[in-house]
């Protein structure tokens, strides 16, 4: 998929976000829609603007820098991390699906059972996926570390914790 | 390994054993309704060591949730689970107001919460900035502009506003919108708003200070302090007096704890054991004292019995709640 | 006065007060450097153990504690990217970058300086100008705050990160998801869908958290590198390097504490716009404009001097009238009302020996804090370094349960995980994730205000009011003069190479 075909991508949902947005904002009173709604218009006509601008300027003058914009002066190089690599790496898409899907992992951990169990489950699991520690030192490293935070958040800091949603189940 | 399954078995029961019921040995929260700094959640910080004292919980923590003069908190109760480890401390007549009034943003039945005790109750008095031309509220009344008015958004004092303008024919201007009492009486003290209603505790330095002056008050009886000034029932005319005592009386009800609908038996008698216990602690009488936070308790059978015959009883001013609130939105 | 000032100090020369300050600071650098904690939790937390004691060391160990959050809060922005509370937000523009360059430790100690330098100056200033500051609170009112709340705004022109125009959709997305909730105005439910979750609006830690911690995790995963692309020991300055820095800034140091302290004095501005605003005003009177958002020390040194003289300013308000300056001084108020300390015009008068003795904590505190803050620096300067197998887990998890401890809502780990996926893809696609935070933070200030504005002083409140007019010119000139500058430079360059040119021809 092309850069500029995701891109257009992303400002079509920004699009219906604000519009959805609009058509809500107009359902509320006066008050209530006063700053909402003009936000909501900007929102809309800034996309536009964007989506027409992006499809019919190249692409190197697209993420024009603000300040440039404003002084007419030659854009800041940004910090050599934040440079965006002309072709993505190989196996990018592969890591960013796996990335969201330790996340949505450790968020259903933590649902299910609660925040400590779900840090000592994640961290073992992610320090033996990636191979970084062998199993054994990936659950004692996770107790340990699951330990701490309890002590920190519920002990230290008075937390009340959440059992998760399968709490009940073993409830006496 | 055994010792690290152990170790991990504790970890897992630890953060999963509940019990229902009873509050004893749980985490008890109670929502405060209003703001950080305001005078409820002052209230909640001073009680909710002595529910814990008194109820066994292993805890009773306050936690605040400020929004929509009281109705943030008090909807988010009304959705939680009636295990008792869930109440509410605010303002009573915000919550009956808001719901005679039909606000879209109420999505709770006053009638059906469930009633733990008053901790105070205190007349409420309207006040004008030491510099204003207003002396009296008969200034008030012959004021050839709208009586500005800063409001925090639809708590008691704007729908009491409401009512006493309309039944002394004052012309109010609200201006909504800011952020807790503090903020409405800056707005007063600086000459932006002519008038602004609080409880006497959160007016008294103020008035004291010579920054503020008190003009009526929102009671039963006139304020043995300050004997001068009159109460709202004194100055409206016959046929508009019921509206008044409407709402003076659902002002009495003022800074209560409740549960949500259908709470536990057993939580609730514990809890309403343990709030009169709190209430009579020597320790918490002496420091309500020196905090300025006076105790005027109720118990909690007695403000469940008084809530249906107040609501009732408030018929008669719904259309002028209703006007009010189509006015700010 | 200076008896005062002296009765003040010697309260405090106590051994239980000083223990209590050391316990208090500590306390708080460890609740300041947990994410979605900061000052707020730190008192509230306090608050149980602190019936019985000395006045002064009560007082010691709450201010203490608060003191100290602010400092820790911008460690993680710099280290990280991840702000420990909504206030350190602006520390994330400039710390980060410098430690992906090299200069971690040189940015944690300009930032620790600074937060020293402001708050001494706060507090120096705070003593001087108790006699103004009845007058000055008065003399403002929301027409004014609106033009404060404008001028943070005005910041978003200043970031790098992405077009303009995505920086202002970002901007317009920020405002939008800040009004979900009961609107303040009319109580009315916005963008609510019936959820009694979201009546209760989007916390702003919670986003945060999210948008910068969540994210920043998913994109070192994806990197599959370290969060900076160097090796342990290789720093390229020195925290002596940092706290020369912020002496060499001093009048940046001056300009930003009088800033935070004013912002700390006027009730309802907040120390978050505050941080913003002092980013703004740093950005935009530079001679490099162009340097910020990139690694340029002063957008380290002026938020945190900022926050540093925040506090003195909060508590003014807060004794002065009763009326707190923000959340953390709501709580505090609850602290000397237990401790009979009655808020009102006589503490400026008759209880000046407790005020200083506030104004001395502030100096002590700070100072603890700042000396704990260098010696640890450059062994914080390395975890950014840290193995991203390793990192991952931790961060990730010390962020969500932080998500969680916001509120104690499980529902804001779902929200944090939400906006960690949106802030990855702003990221990616250059959607300045700072600009959706700044119009999240503006927003309810913007809207009270406006609301207040219009209602009181008409529709040409602009006009009408001079401090808010002359303030709209302010905003204009500051916004502007990057450009105007700028534009004198390239003149300036274009009239010495064609005069060079024709040199060169002759």
């Amino acid at each position: 998929m092309s850069r500029r075909l995701q891109e257009n991508i992303v400002a079509t949902v920004v699009l219906a976000v604000f519009i959805a947005y609009l058509i809500t904002t107009l359902s509320f009173g006066n008050n209530a829609r006063l700053v909402p709604l003009p936000i909501a218009i900007l929102g809309i006509v800034l996309v536009l603007i964007q989506l027409v601008k992006q499809n019919l300027t190249e692409k190197e003058k697209l993420e024009v820098n603000i300040l440039s914009s404003l002084t007419g002066i030659k854009n800041p190089s940004p910090p050599e991390e934040d440079k965006q690599p002309s072709t993505p790496p190989p196996h990018k898409s592969r890591r960013e699906i796996q990335a969201i899907l330790f996340v949505i992992i450790f968020v259903g951990l933590i649902l299910l059972l609660g925040p400590v169990v779900a840090v000592f489950l994640f961290s073992s699991g992610f320090l033996s996926f990636t191979g970084h520690y062998p199993p054994i030192k990936a659950i004692w490293f996770s107790a340990l570390f699951s330990v701490a935070l309890y002590l920190l958040f519920a002990v230290a800091l008075q937390l009340q914790l959440y059992h998760g949603i399968l709490a009940p189940l073993i409830t006496p | 390994m055994r010792l690290l399954l152990l170790s991990i078995f504790s970890v897992c029961l630890c953060s999963t054993i509940v019990r229902a019921e009873s509050i004893e040995g749980e985490v008890v929260t109670i929502l405060s309704a209003n703001s950080a700094g305001g005078m409820m959640t002052r209230y909640a910080r001073m009680i909710a060591p002595y529910i814990k004292k008194y109820s066994g919980a292993a805890d009773v923590r306050v936690r605040v949730m400020t929004g929509g003069g009281g109705i943030r908190g008090t909807n988010f109760l009304w959705f939680s689970e009636p295990d008792g480890k869930t109440i509410a401390f605010t303002s009573v007549p915000s919550l009956i107001l808001a719901q005679l009034s039909g606000s879209e943003a109420v999505q709770f039945d006053a009638t059906r919460l469930v009633y733990l005790g008053r901790a105070a109750t205190e007349p409420r008095v309207l006040t004008v900035g030491a510099t204003s031309s207003i002396l009296n509220i008969d200034d008030a009344r012959t004021l050839d502009r709208p009586f500005i008015f800063p409001s925090q958004g639809t708590d008691e004092d704007f729908y009491s506003m409401a009512v006493l303008a309309n039944v002394l024919d004052i012309e109010v201007k609200v201006i909504s919108g800011y952020d807790g009492h503090s903020d409405t009486a800056l707005a007063v003290i600086k000459g932006d708003g002519d008038g602004h209603i609080t409880g006497w505790s959160a007016s008294e330095a103020v008035i004291e200070a010579g920054d503020e002056r008190p003009i009526l008050t929102l009671s039963q009886e006139r304020y043995s302090p300050y004997p001068n000034i009159p109460t709202a029932l004194e100055v409206v005319e016959d046929d508009s007096r019921q509206a008044v005592q409407a709402i003076v009386n659902m002002l009495d009800m003022r800074r209560g704890f409740f549960g949500p609908p259908n709470l536990d038996p057993i939580a609730t008698e514990e809890l309403r054991v343990a709030i009169s216990a709190a209430f009579n602690d020597p320790e918490l009488i002496e420091q309500s004292k020196l905090a300025g936070l006076p105790l005027l308790p109720s118990d909690g059978n007695i403000e469940q019995q008084k809530i249906g015959q107040i609501t009732e009883a408030s018929q008669v001013i719904v259309p002028i709640l209703e006007a009010a609130l189509h006015a700010i939105l | 006065m200076l008896e005062a000032i002296i009765s003040g100090l010697t309260a405090l020369a106590t051994p239980q007060a000083m223990l209590f300050m050391i316990i208090g600071v500590s306390y708080g650098l460890m609740v300041g450097i947990l994410p979605g904690l900061g000052g707020i939790v730190a008192i509230a937390l306090l608050l149980p153990f602190t019936y019985g004691h000395e006045r002064a060391a009560t007082l010691a160990l709450l201010l203490g504690a608060h003191i100290a959050t602010i400092w820790g809060g911008s460690v993680t922005s710099i280290l990280f990217k991840v702000p420990g509370a909504a206030k350190s937000l602006a520390l994330v523009f400039d710390g980060h970058p410098m430690t992906q360059q090299g200069h971690a430790s040189r940015a944690l100690g300009a930032s620790a300086t600074a937060a020293l330098l402001g708050g001494l100056m706060g507090a120096i200033f705070l003593a001087f100008s108790i006699p103004i500051v009845r007058p000055v609170m008065l003399a403002l009112g929301p027409s004014e705050y609106l033009m404060m709340a404008l001028w943070g705004l005005t910041i978003i022109a200043t970031f790098s990160e992405g077009s303009l125009l995505k920086g202002m959709i970002a901007t317009s997305a920020g405002i939008m998801i800040a009004y979900v909730g009961m609107d303040p105005v009319s109580g009315t439910p916005r963008f609510w869908f019936g959820s009694i979750y979201l009546l209760d609006g989007i916390s702003f830690p919670v986003a945060m958290i999210g948008l910068f911690a969540v994210a920043e995790m998913i994109k070192l995963f994806v990197k599959g590198n370290t969060m900076i692309n160097r090796v342990a020991g290789e720093e390229k300055s020195s925290v002596f390097d940092g706290v020369k820095d912020a002496f060499r800034h001093w009048w940046l140091v001056v300009r930003s504490s009088l800033l935070g302290l004013w912002v700390g004095v006027l009730p309802g501005v907040g120390a978050s716009v505050g941080g913003i605003a002092a980013y703004a005003q740093a950005a935009q009177t530079s001679k490099t404009p162009e340097r910020f958002g990139n690694g340029a020390v002063e957008g380290v040194i002026a938020p945190d001097a900022t926050l540093g003289a925040n506090e003195g300013g909060g508590l003014m308000p807060t004794l002065a009238f009763g009326i707190p300056g923000g959340e953390s001084m709501a709580i505090l108020l609850v602290a000397f009302l237990s401790m009979g300390i009655v808020p009102g015009p006589q503490m400026l008068t008759t209880e000046l020996d407790l005020v200083f003795s506030m104004v001395w904590i502030i100096v002590i505190a700070n100072i603890i804090t700042t000396l704990i803050g260098l010696a640890i620096s450059s062994r914080l300067a390395r975890l950014p370094t840290l193995n991203p197998n390793i990192m991952i887990p931790l961060v990730l998890s010390v962020c969500l349960f932080g998500a969680f401890a916001t509120r104690g809502l499980v529902e804001d780990v779902l929200v944090a995980s939400f906006f960690g996926g949106l802030g990855y893809v702003m990221d990616k696609y250059q959607y300045s994730r700072a600009n959706f935070v700044i119009g999240m933070v503006l927003a309810e200030m913007i809207e009270r205000n406006l609301h207040i504005s219009l209602g009181l002083y008409g529709d040409y409140f602009v006009l009408t009011r001079p401090i808010t007019l002359a303030m709209l010119i302010f905003i204009i000139i500051t916004t502007a003069l990057p450009f105007l500058r700028q534009q004198r430079q390239a003149l300036y360059k274009r009239f010495f190479f064609n005069k060079k040119n024709k040199q060169v021809k002759e």
